[in-house]
């Protein structure tokens, strides 16, 4: 299921050290992470879906879909979870989340209505690549001005520990995307 | 003559009663809320003068969850005359009472928030109220002109988020709008490469 590249001991240690390097936001993003059947398994799924469009224009717009069984058999893969924990050294009861797709003129906005509660977090990105400039990028600021995106791209996970006071929003995606998407699992790791 | 008579800043035909009476009536019916939208407001020479001395200023890129623009600082630092001149205008006590006349909401004399912007290709500012503590007022001038294909426009909605009114940007036009809990608007994406160069800012209480 995961590139093999990213399996052995010594790698785990590396992308755990790498995850706590940033106390204020500790995170970490793998890229080509899953096998390719196992990834393109998925997307043939993914693409096979009817999305559901959500709007409400002061906080987002997007579509979404509950998983797809290939998702949600990833997700609950003992051996994934076994290796995120390796990683962010703390055991996973299991993880929940949701598929997003974000197309030209979707976005999400940080306002009270939108407010999170600190989690750990995975996103899988199944996008294919698409200009940094068009938006769509998820970016997490700590309401002083200072903020991070991550750099995920296609077949990439971000594991990310969003602690109090850190917020995340998704950038609006603006006309240059044409007809490319965003698309995300975005998804709560329980501990 | 003084300087900063209206006369000498306005459009003559906006400074009869009957006219400002038009006006008043206009903003108070106008739906989702209430707002104007005047053409030609400014004369011409002034105008000509405001937008060559807003070009000279530095305009910073600003980025958030909500908006992508470019900027200026608030042109209370500007170390031009023209636009010196422009906000004094503007906070004077003439020009006050005669956005009181037309919007029918007391406004205070003392603060005025006044920058210039530029939306240009995949610049935006999503939907929000403006609600911030002292506002009274909003208010756009238009240094440029927009086609209605090249985005830009501003958009009023109405409660249940509908759009309602589309306002193109037409150079020498000014908008304003009382700001509220229920005005809810946004500045549409340009989609263009071409600049939307408008000044704008907030009459206090």
């Amino acid at each position: 299921m995961i590139n093999k590249g990213y399996l052995s001991t010594e790698i785990v240690e590396k992308l755990s050290q790498e995850f706590y390097k940033n106390n204020a936001l500790p995170s970490v993003t793998l890229m080509e992470f899953f096998e390719r059947k196992e990834f393109d398994r998925m997307i043939s799924e993914i693409s096979a879906i009817n999305f559901k469009v959500c709007r409400r224009r002061m906080e987002f717009s997007y579509k979404k879909s509950v998983l797809p069984e290939s998702i949600k058999k990833v997700i609950s893969n003992e051996f994934l979870k076994a290796y995120i924990s390796s990683i962010i050294g703390k055991k996973i009861k299991k993880i929940e989340g949701e598929i997003r797709v974000f197309g030209w003129k979707d976005y999400t906005l940080i306002n009270d209505k939108t407010i999170e509660k600190p989690s750990v977090e995975l996103i899988i990105d199944f996008s294919v690549k698409m200009r940094n400039d068009c938006g769509g990028g998820i970016i997490y600021v700590d309401g002083t001005g200072e903020y991070s995106e991550i750099l995920s791209s296609h077949n990439s996970i971000t594991l990310l520990n969003r602690k109090k006071g850190i917020q995340k929003f998704v950038k609006y995606v603006n006309h240059l995307a044409g007809k490319d998407n965003k698309i995300y699992f975005i998804g709560r790791i329980i501990i | 003559m003084k300087e900063n008579q209206i006369n000498n800043w306005i459009n003559k035909d906006y400074l009869t009663e009957d006219r400002i009476i038009k006006f008043s009536r206009q903003f108070k019916d106008a739906k989702p809320f209430s707002h104007i939208e005047i053409n030609n407001f400014f004369r011409a020479k002034k105008l000509r003068e405001i937008e060559i001395a807003l070009k000279k200023e530095e305009f910073f890129l600003k980025e958030s969850d909500l908006f992508k623009v470019k900027q200026t600082n608030d042109l209370v630092s500007s170390k031009q005359n023209v636009l010196i001149r422009f906000r004094e205008f503007l906070i004077s006590d003439e020009f006050i009472s005669y956005m009181e006349k037309i919007s029918g909401l007391t406004l205070g004399r003392k603060k005025i928030d006044l920058a210039g912007s530029i939306y240009e290709d995949a610049c935006y500012l999503l939907c929000h109220d403006d609600m911030v503590t002292g506002r009274k007022i909003a208010f756009l001038i238009y240094l440029s002109t927009m086609k209605r294909n090249d985005g830009g426009a501003l958009l009023f909605f109405d409660k249940k988020m509908n759009a309602k009114v589309r306002i193109i940007p037409k150079k020498n036009t000014f908008v304003f709008f009382e700001v509220s809990k229920i005005s809810f608007h946004e500045v549409e994406e340009v989609i263009v490469k071409k600049k939307r160069l408008a000044l704008g800012g907030w009459f206090h209480d």
